[in-house]
Parts: structure tokens; C-alpha cells; sequence
């Protein structure tokens, strides 16, 4: 954000503020203001340059109070930042996102019955629905979990659907997260932060508030408890301070009320989760936890691994503790299996996908492969199991240098790549150098379910800082906002 | 709470306090030093033992000077128990465990140990030791004042002080036999006033009844006096007292038992300066680390022990062996 | 754990009985000792289990479930210090005309075509099964001469290798155990398409100690004949797997079964004895 002392007009910026090519939230034309966001401008043209620097101060100071930062990766200097935050909220309209939310409680519900049927009886392939090959070279396919019974068939218990707006500003889904997504720490406290610093923009609106997310995910991780009959013990099992998302985890631990755990504060016993503690051991029921497969169970999945727990996954076995995320949702969200997702909605549920895909090319698909490599161009490549935007290619951006090397991946691995054409996310006025200018944005909201499903109203709004740039992740140098959906 | 939480905010605790032990001894010796010039010379040997620092300690001739023992217990590199070792363990075990101590807590930690733990600290000590020495105790006492003012009265707050009066009995009874086995006393005033100054105790003494500096009062009110709190019974009557909020109500009874098997002897300790005193103290410090060692397992670890992760193995059987003939 | 004999024997069965025995000794006494056996002969392709019982000691009782690819999974924690974990399996078998049919799992035969983590497909192992699989044929008849092949090339060798050897190693030690040699038929059978998993279990090896693998657990693979089903190849032996052959469990590779694997909390110094006696009876 630019520096005190640099005085932005905002009433000057959004008078000139004019969208580029890519659909824009706020403006329809150059100072043509969309009606969602008209009383949103009259109160930000009540901002003079001396408020506005005094509100970012409280947006600054609580942050850094709050010690809201995060790790990022590959970072010469090393350790701890503040995740840049923006002060102007996006808004959603009631209706948008009464589609949005029936959309996506559409898609979780997909994929937790297609988890089920990957895990048991597998129709969807005997019934020739999804090539078997695709499911089985997933990379993500836990076949230790097969046959393992979930508390109410559910996987996924904490989904994070990342939405983008295309040109004419029709919501798609980019992607699903179904392992363990991360931020919604930053909603609740960029909402927390925002009101603090403007609670004059608030009172001009009906926002729906995001508070209710801790008592939500508590009463989630409650419903999949296998004793019900006592207060269920939950904790949130973290890799610890090391780990690039630890503020968000010992967040989540202290606004719920659950202790925040590592590895080592767990032992498995007679097939039971307990915890050491000065009271001695206390059993486990709920595991929220924030490690990946991978590293849950030495004895079962990595044997280097220091972070999880031995004999873990003969808890699980037994029924006597339940995770959350349940082990082996990556392979819904396996971004090859993403393209098939419409099928899906239609094969478990019977319906048409409420939430449009983006249009993709698979790697695994030999037409999808011949096209991938003849439009490198013109395409963003991914492969289908990094998350973070790492081993993302923008064809356009990219030189032939980088280009030649993608091609030479994609060819000896084609299955571990899609394609999708660049679309051009939506945009939406952000502050920038000297004023304010369309940054490009996604969303993702997040999915709770438990015996029922609950979704978070809006979610975080992620922005790329960098004038044209796509690429919005944290980890990679984006930015939030709070996301503000509107009651009717 | 978490054995491992109780664990961090304990060893917090202790090296804190054994920081801020090892400025007071240093400083007060340092002054005795200057105070002294050409009559009765501080014995330098004496205050590495009385920091527990002589086995580490490079020289072995027997008669360090002020500045190598000083630099030792404040920066040693071979030191494990130097102030600047101390505060950036207290600092390291703070760190894992973050988010149960308050943010002024962890400020505090994180500031002492990049001012004094660090280059400037060395840089300060060089150039105005006392003034180095003064800023880790006050350091110290900003934590304690910092941890009061923010931490919820609760468990977390008792293994802290848990950690702090143990530490300080040790750090007292260190002093104490550090003393006696300077030799016999005599009725030197200077030698008991930096005795008390050592352990902060110079004004209270003074201004509890005792004009005149003498050898047993002075013993006696550093190992019995109930209210000073760097005696060594205060430090044990709050031991007892945080270990009986602390323990299970299965477990109470047996751990006052403990504590109290550690306070009694003292009433029947020698009040005299010199190799008796050392002879009571050194079997007694034994029994005081054995007393940390049983509280630790049994109030912090719940009695189960924290298995190390680099002791994790794996076993597996190839598919092919060669069969042994029994 | 001990499963009641089945139907009565007919002609030209034969009954075989097996103990293992593994046997882990300790410097230290360790503890919170995790561990999964997968011992339990199977019945299913010929192969008629009658009898199994597994034996821990120090004594737990261990918990049972299938795996991925349908094989018995016993598991059992000891958590208190011990010296030693002794793990005794006995079993009786009755194996006749080893048929075509075979457990179904939920496994498609995808998996018996890619790289495993013991198996890779680098492209000279290709060239090599090339050469070999000569002009073509079904592809139990190309199989079969890719199994003589290593029979041939390889060289049976014990303690060259050790229990996490790659296939890429065997291939360029052209040695190991049978456990090695196995990988190494399912490199070049999956580099030319036949699908073809790792099979664990034992060899009788009569008297006069005629086939290799005596007096051990023993390795091979079985190739999937598309219509025909699933063939068991020794590449160890170089023959077909059969009545002598006692089946415990299948894989990608041995990561997916090995007869025993764990861990513990304690000291890395451990001796591991292993002892297998095959009988027939």
C-alpha cells in the first residue's frame, strides 16, 4: 500500500476509475458506478485524504497487533509478513449469492457422495461415468482409506471453492480445495479490522455478517464426534510454527475453543487418540486437522514424517476418532477430475451443474493433449496437484524459453497437467501507487458440513497486487479484501 | 493443558530467572572487585561454582580473573548456561509455544534476546558491565511484571512460577555453598553484605532487625526467613503451594510429601559459613533437582513420558532372509 | 485368528503347512510398538486356506481389516517396553489346479501398468523387455519369456541388496533376492503393457532344497492374460506358480506387502531374525 504522507483522492479516483477489458465489480464504463456498489461510492466520497490515512492506520495497527502475518515460501528475507489487505470491500448482491450458495452446496454435496463411491463401491467407474485410469493414477488416491467408513458419508467437511467472474460476469468455478484450505482466518479479521477503521461504510449497508464461522465450524466438528454422548473432545492438529498457515491455525483454535495440538501431544493407544496432558491422557474424538495426508500416519503414509501420528489411521479404522478433513479428499481435488465435476453433479444428484466449470483442456485426454500443446499460447497450464499457483504457467506471459520447457513437462507427464484459456478474472478498484485502479480478484468461499451444510456468506476475497497480474494466491504475493454480501 | 505447554512455560521460567541470577551474582562480585582493591580479593573460582559454570569453564588452573569469568557466565561459547544461552532458550521455547502466552510476553522475550543476546548485548557488556547486568535483571523483572499484567491467573501462571522458585532455590543454594567454601568466616561485614547483595537481600535484612551483619543471621535468613522471597524456604513454600494447585487431587498429598521432605532438613542445617554448610548443601541441592525432576513428570507430564521424535524407528522384514538353523 | 479347515481333500491336492516366524530383539527395551502383518495365506485361485493363526508376543491382540487389494491386514500395538517382538504366523494351505480366477479387489488393472514405488519403467528396462518379448504373442506367452529372462540374467544372490533395494539398482547389479527379481519382471513386463502385480508368500522346496526361496518368504508375479485371468510366474524359479506355491498376498510392488512392518519408540540398535519352515503334508 502507499506510503503516509502520499495523498490519494479518492473522489478524483473514482470519477476517473475506469475498467479495462476484464469484467469490473464496481464500474460498468469509465464513472458509470453499477447500482450494487452506488451507495458504496456516495460513502467513499465522504472519505477526504486525512480520514482515509487514519483509517488505514487502524487497519495497520490491527493488524500488526493481531500479528497477522504468514511465511512465504522461497523469501530471501525469510520469515513473517503482513497479508496485504485492501480497504475496499467487495460486494456481492443477495441474489448472486443465493445462485453462489446453491451452487456450491451443490458441488460439495457431489463430492462428498463421489468420495464415498471412489472409497466403496466405486459405480462411477463400473458404470464407465469417469475413465478408472483418471481416478486411479490420481496422485492423491488414498488406497489405504478404502472401505474405511466416515461419520455420515461426509469427506469434506471444510471446502474451499475458489469462484472467478468471467467477461459478462457469470460466477465459474476455478477449483475446489477440498484437503486443507486456508483463509478463512483473514475473512474474520479483515471484517473485524474493516469495522473498526470505516464503521461509516457499514452503516450505510445491510452486510451479512461472518461471525457465526467459529460457532459453524465448532458445531461441524461436533456433529462428526463418534461419542455423542459426552461433550466431544476436538482438537486442531497443526505442523506448528514452521508451518506458512500457523497464525490461521492457532486462530481457528482460539476462536473456537479447541486446543491447538502438534503431532508430538498425541499418542495412539488400544486404537484410541489421546492427549498428553498434566492431567494425564485425555481421549481424543475430533481431529481438525491441518497436515496433509501425506504426513498423518508414519506408519501408513510417509515414514519421515515427525508431524503426525503413529497409528493413526487404526483410530480412524476403528471409528473411535474422526478427521476432519477425512484422509484422501485430494482426489477431489485433483484438478484433472475437476473437469468431470459437472458429471459428476449429474450422476450423484441428478442435476445440472448450478456453477459453471471454466472451460479445460486435460493432459490426460489425448484430444485435450493435442490441443494443450498446439495453443500453449493462449492457455494457462497447471499441474493437477500443486496448490498455491506453484507450477502454474500463463501461456501469454510467458516467453518461448518457458514455453519449449512447459511443452517438454506436459509431454513426458501429460496427465499431470490441464490446461484452461486465460480468462480474464474480474476486476475490481483497489488501491494501488497513487490511486486507486482495477486489481483482478477471485473468491472463495468457504463450505461447512457436518450433519448439515453451512456456508460462510461471502468468503475471501483474494487480489493481485500487481497491475495485470493473475495470480492472487498469498503465498505468491496477492493481497484480500473483505468481502461484503448484501441482505435484500 | 497440553504437557508440552506446561513444559515451554515452565523452562521459560527457569532460564529467565536463571538469567537474571547469573547478572546479580556477576554484577555483585564485579563491585566487590572494584570495592576491594588490595585487601580481601574476590575469589573468581568461587562465583563460576556458584553458577553451576565450573566444569564448562576453559581454564582449569584454578584462579580465573574477574574479566574471563565474567565474559564466561555472560557470553561464554562453551557455556551452555550463560545469560545469552539462557534468553534465547527462554526465547526458543517461547516461540513453540506462541499462542498461549500473551503477545507483551512474547514481545518482551523476543526484544531482551535481540538486545542483550545478541551483538548489542556483547557490545554493552564490554563497554559498562554493571549497566549490562542491570538491564537482564530488569529484563526479568519486565517479563514477570509483563506476565502479571496480561496472563489470566491460571494454570500457565502457576507453571511459571512453578519454574521461577525452583530455579531460584537452586540459584540460592548455589550462592550460599559458592560462600562457604570460600572458607571459614570470620566476622567480616563486607563478606556478608555481598553475600546478601548477591541475592538482592542487602536493604531487607538491614531493614528487618538485623543491624549488625553476622554470619548466622545472615545464613539463617537466606535459607529460613519465610517472607524474603529469594530464601530458600520461601521458595519452597510456594513451590508446594503452585505444585498443590497444580497436582491432581489423587496426587496432592504425595507431592506436599515430596516438598516438605526437601524443607525440613533446612532447620537442621549448619549456620556457619564453611565446609559444613557445603557438606549440608551439596547432597540437598541433589534432593532439590530430584524434587523438580518428580514435579516435572508427575505435574507436567501427567506421568507419561515425551518421547523424542529423533527415537522414532521403523522395522520391516525383506521379503527374502536368510533362515538361521536353531 | 484361527480359521477352521474347509471342504475334504481330493486327489491330487496337495497340503502344505508354513510357520514364520519373525523375531526383532532390542538393545533397550522399546515401546509404542505399531505394527501391520500381512501372513494370512489366501483362498482364492486354486488355493484353499484351512487353517491360520497368528501369534504376538509379547501378547496383544491384534485387530483385522482389508486392504486396498483385498488382502488380510492384521495389526496389533505393544505399547508397554519390551526386548523383544516375536510374531509367529502358522498356516495350512491346500493348493490344487491353480485356476484363472482370483480375488476381485477395488483395484483396475491401471495400477499393474505404472510405475510403483519399487518399480519404475526407465526407457532401457523398455528396450530391454523389447528385445526380449522377441516377435510377440499372448502375453502369457511374452511374460513367460521375459521370466526366463531374468531367470537367466539375474543372478540369485542374498545379501546384496536390502529391503528397500529399487528396481533401478537391481538392474544394474543384475542380482538380488527374490524379492528383487520379482521387481525387476515387473519393470519389463509393465514396459511393454502386460499388467502384472507383486505377489508375496511361500515355496515349498522339497527335500533335497531344489527351488531357491527355501526356508524364506518368498516373492514372484502374477500377469494378467486379459481373458485367462491372473498366471503366477516365479521369476526366481523360472516356472509357473503352482501347487508348491502358497499365495499370501498382492501388490504393485513389495511396499504393498510386506510381511511385516512397523515402528517404535526406542533404540535404532535391533537384531531381526526370520525363520520359515514349509512342510507338506
Amino acid at each position: 500500500m502507499p506510503k503516509a504522507g502520499k495523498r490519494i483522492s479518492l473522489l478524483a479516483g473514482l470519477a476517473d476509475y475506469a475498467p479495462r477489458k476484464a469484467f469490473d465489480e464496481m464500474a460498468s464504463a469509465r464513472g458509470r458506478v453499477r447500482p450494487l456498489y452506488e451507495n458504496l461510492r456516495d460513502c467513499l466520497q465522504l472519505v477526504d485524504a486525512p480520514r482515509l490515512e487514519e483509517g488505514r492506520a487502524s487497519l495497520d495497527a490491527s493488524f500488526l497487533r493481531r500479528g497477522i502475518t504468514f511465511t512465504v515460501y522461497n523469501d530471501p528475507t525469510g520469515t513473517e509478513r503482513i497479508f496485504p489487505f485492501d480497504p475496499l470491500p467487495r460486494l456481492i448482491s443477495a441474489a448472486d449469492w443465493a445462485r453462489i450458495e446453491k451452487g456450491l452446496v451443490q458441488r460439495v454435496s457431489a463430492l462428498n457422495l463421489f468420495l464415498q463411491d471412489i472409497y466403496g463401491p466405486q459405480k462411477i467407474l463400473t458404470e464407465g461415468v469417469l475413465p478408472a485410469e483418471l481416478v486411479h493414477s490420481a496422485k492423491h488416491l488414498r488406497r489405504e482409506v478404502a472401505g474405511l467408513r466416515v461419520p455420515h458419508g461426509v469427506h469434506i467437511h471444510i471446502c474451499g471453492t475458489d469462484l472467478i467472474r468471467g467477461d459478462g460476469g457469470e460466477f465459474m468455478v476455478l477449483e475446489d480445495n477440498g484437503r486443507c484450505p486456508s483463509g478463512v482466518s483473514y475473512v474474520l479479521e479483515n471484517r473485524r479490522a474493516l469495522k473498526q477503521a470505516f464503521p461509516e461504510w457499514f452503516r450505510g449497508h445491510r452486510v451479512r455478517p461472518v461471525d457465526r464461522y467459529a460457532a459453524d465450524l465448532l458445531e461441524t466438528l461436533r456433529e462428526i464426534s463418534p461419542r455423542q454422548e459426552a461433550e466431544p473432545v476436538i482438537v486442531l492438529l497443526t505442523p506448528g510454527p514452521m508451518n506458512s498457515a500457523y497464525f490461521e491455525h492457532s486462530f481457528l483454535a482460539r476462536v473456537t475453543g479447541i486446543e491447538l495440538v502438534q503431532g508430538c501431544d498425541l499418542f495412539v493407544e488400544n486404537q484410541r487418540v489421546f492427549m498428553r496432558t498434566t492431567r494425564g491422557p485425555r481421549q481424543v474424538d475430533v481431529i481438525y486437522r491441518r497436515i496433509d495426508d501425506d504426513f498423518l500416519d508414519p506408519l501408513v503414509f510417509r515414514r519421515d514424517s515427525v508431524l503426525g501420528v503413529p497409528g493413526l489411521l487404526q483410530a480412524v479404522r476403528r471409528g473411535s476418532v474422526a478427521l476432519a478433513n477425512a484422509i484422501g479428499t485430494g482426489v477431489a481435488d485433483d484438478k484433472a477430475l475437476y473437469a468431470y465435476v459437472p458429471r459428476l453433479i449429474q450422476f450423484y444428484l441428478s442435476e445440472e451443474a448450478v456453477l459453471p466449470n471454466v472451460p479445460t483442456y486435460l493432459g490426460a485426454e489425448p484430444d485435450g493433449l493435442k490441443y494443450m500443446l498446439e495453443n500453449l499460447k493462449k492457455l494457462v497450464v497447471k499441474p493437477t496437484n500443486e496448490s498455491g499457483g506453484y507450477g502454474l504457467v500463463i501461456g501469454p506471459q510467458a516467453t518461448r524459453k518457458e514455453l519449449a520447457a512447459c511443452a517438454a513437462r506436459i509431454r513426458k507427464d501429460p496427465r499431470n497437467f490441464i490446461a484452461q484459456p486465460t480468462i480474464a478474472l474480474s476486476t475490481h478498484p483497489t488501491f494501488a501507487e497513487r490511486k486507486v485502479e482495477p486489481r483482478h480478484v477471485d473468491l472463495r468461499p468457504f463450505v461447512l458440513t457436518g450433519k448439515k451444510t453451512r456456508v460462510l456468506p461471502g468468503g475471501l476475497t483474494r487480489v493481485a497486487l500487481r497491475r495485470g497480474s493473475l495470480v492472487v494466491n498469498s503465498s505468491q504475493g496477492g493481497g484480500s479484501k473483505d468481502t461484503w454480501v448484501l441482505e435484500d | 493443558m497440553l504437557s508440552r505447554v506446561a513444559d515451554g512455560l515452565f523452562w521459560i521460567s527457569r532460564y529467565v530467572e536463571r538469567a537474571e541470577n547469573l547478572a546479580r551474582i556477576a554484577d555483585t562480585y564485579l563491585q566487590a572487585e572494584l570495592d576491594r582493591a588490595g585487601s580481601r580479593r574476590v575469589d573468581w573460582q568461587g562465583v563460576l561454582q556458584a553458577s553451576g559454570a565450573v566444569e564448562s569453564f576453559p581454564g582449569k588452573n584454578g584462579s580465573p580473573t574477574a574479566g574471563e569469568v565474567v565474559s564466561f557466565l555472560s557470553f561464554g561459547a562453551d557455556n551452555p548456561n550463560s545469560i545469552a544461552a539462557c534468553l534465547e532458550r527462554a526465547r526458543e521455547n517461547a516461540r513453540m509455544i506462541r499462542d498461549q502466552i500473551t503477545t507483551e510476553m512474547w514481545e518482551e522475550l523476543n526484544r531482551v534476546w535481540l538486545e542483550l543476546g545478541g551483538t548489542a548485548g556483547r557490545a554493552l557488556r564490554r563497554r559498562n558491565p554493571p549497566e549490562y547486568f542491570r538491564e537482564v535483571r530488569r529484563a526479568s523483572h519486565l517479563f514477570r511484571g509483563t506476565t502479571a499484567a496480561t496472563l489470566s491467573r491460571g494454570d500457565a501462571r502457576d507453571f511459571l512460577d512453578l519454574g521461577m522458585f525452583l530455579e531460584r532455590a537452586d540459584a540460592t543454594s548455589r550462592i550460599l555453598e559458592a560462600q562457604s567454601l570460600q572458607g571459614e568466616g570470620t566476622e567480616d561485614e563486607e563478606r556478608w553484605a555481598a553475600l546478601l547483595r548477591s541475592c538482592s537481600a542487602r536493604e531487607t535484612y538491614r531493614a528487618g532487625h538485623h543491624s549488625r551483619m553476622e554470619a548466622a543471621g545472615v545464613i539463617a535468613y537466606l535459607m529460613l526467613d519465610a517472607h524474603f522471597p529469594r530464601s530458600l524456604d520461601h521458595c519452597l513454600i510456594q513451590t508446594g503451594q503452585m505444585a498443590n494447585r497444580l497436582a491432581q487431587p489423587g496426587d496432592q498429598v504425595e507431592v506436599a510429601a515430596w516438598v516438605l521432605a526437601v524443607r525440613a532438613p533446612l532447620n537442621r542445617a549448619p549456620m556457619r559459613v564453611g565446609p559444613e554448610l557445603a557438606r549440608f548443601l551439596d547432597p540437598w541441592q541433589g534432593e532439590l533437582h530430584g524434587l523438580s525432576d518428580k514435579l516435572a513428570e508427575r505435574i507436567i507430564g501427567g506421568k507419561l513420558t515425551l518421547p523424542e521424535r529423533s527415537q522414532w524407528h521403523t522395522q520391516q522384514e525383506q521379503q527374502q532372509q536368510k533362515a538361521t538353523w536353531s | 485368528m484361527a480359521h477352521p479347515a474347509g471342504a475334504a481333500a481330493a486327489e491330487g491336492d496337495v497340503e502344505l503347512e508354513v510357520q514364520h516366524t519373525t523375531r526383532f530383539s532390542y538393545a533397550e527395551p522399546v515401546r509404542n510398538s505399531f505394527n501391520e502383518t500381512r501372513l494370512q495365506p489366501v483362498s482364492a485361485g486354486g488355493q484353499e486356506r484351512l487353517d491360520f493363526q497368528l501369534e504376538v508376543c509379547p501378547m496383544v491382540r491384534a485387530g483385522e481389516y482389508r486392504d486396498f487389494y483385498q488382502n488380510v491386514v492384521h495389526y496389533f500395538e505393544v505399547n508397554d517396553p519390551h526386548h523383544e517382538l516375536v510374531v509367529t504366523a502358522r498356516s495350512r494351505v491346500r493348493t490344487g489346479q491353480v485356476s484363472g480366477a482370483t480375488q476381485s479387489g477395488r483395484e483396475s488393472l491401471h495400477d499393474y501398468l505404472q510405475a510403483s514405488p519399487f518399480v519404475s519403467l526407465p526407457v532401457d528396462v523398455f528396450r530391454e523387455a523389447v528385445d526380449v518379448q522377441g516377435a510377440g504373442g499372448s502375453a502369457e506367452e511374452r511374460a513367460r519369456r521375459l521370466m526366463d529372462h531374468v531367470n537367466r540374467n539375474f543372478v540369485y544372490e542374498p545379501n546384496v541388496t536390502h529391503v528397500h533395494t529399487h528396481v533401478e539398482e537391481v538392474f544394474q547389479l543384475r542380482r538380488g533376492v527374490c524379492q528383487d527379481l520379482a521387481h525387476a519382471l515387473l519393470a519389463l513386463c509393465r514396459s511393454v503393457k502386460i499388467p502384472a502385480r507383486y505377489v508375496s508368500g511361500y515355496v515349498y522346496c522339497g527335500d533335497q532344497h531344489e527351488m531357491r526361496g527355501a526356508q524364506a518368504s518368498h516373492a514372484w508375479v502374477e500377469i494378467h492374460r486379459g481373458e485367462g485371468g491372473w498366471l503366477g510366474l516365479d521369476p526366481t524359479n523360472a516356472c509357473a506358480a503352482g501347487e508348491l506355491h502358497v499365495k499370501v498376498a498382492h501388490g504393485r510392488d513389495y511396499r504393498d506387502v510386506p510381511p511385516l512392518s512397523g515402528n517404535y519408540y526406542g533404540t535404532d540398535q535391533r537384531s531381526l531374525r526370520v525363520e520359515v519352515d514349509v512342510r507338506r503334508l
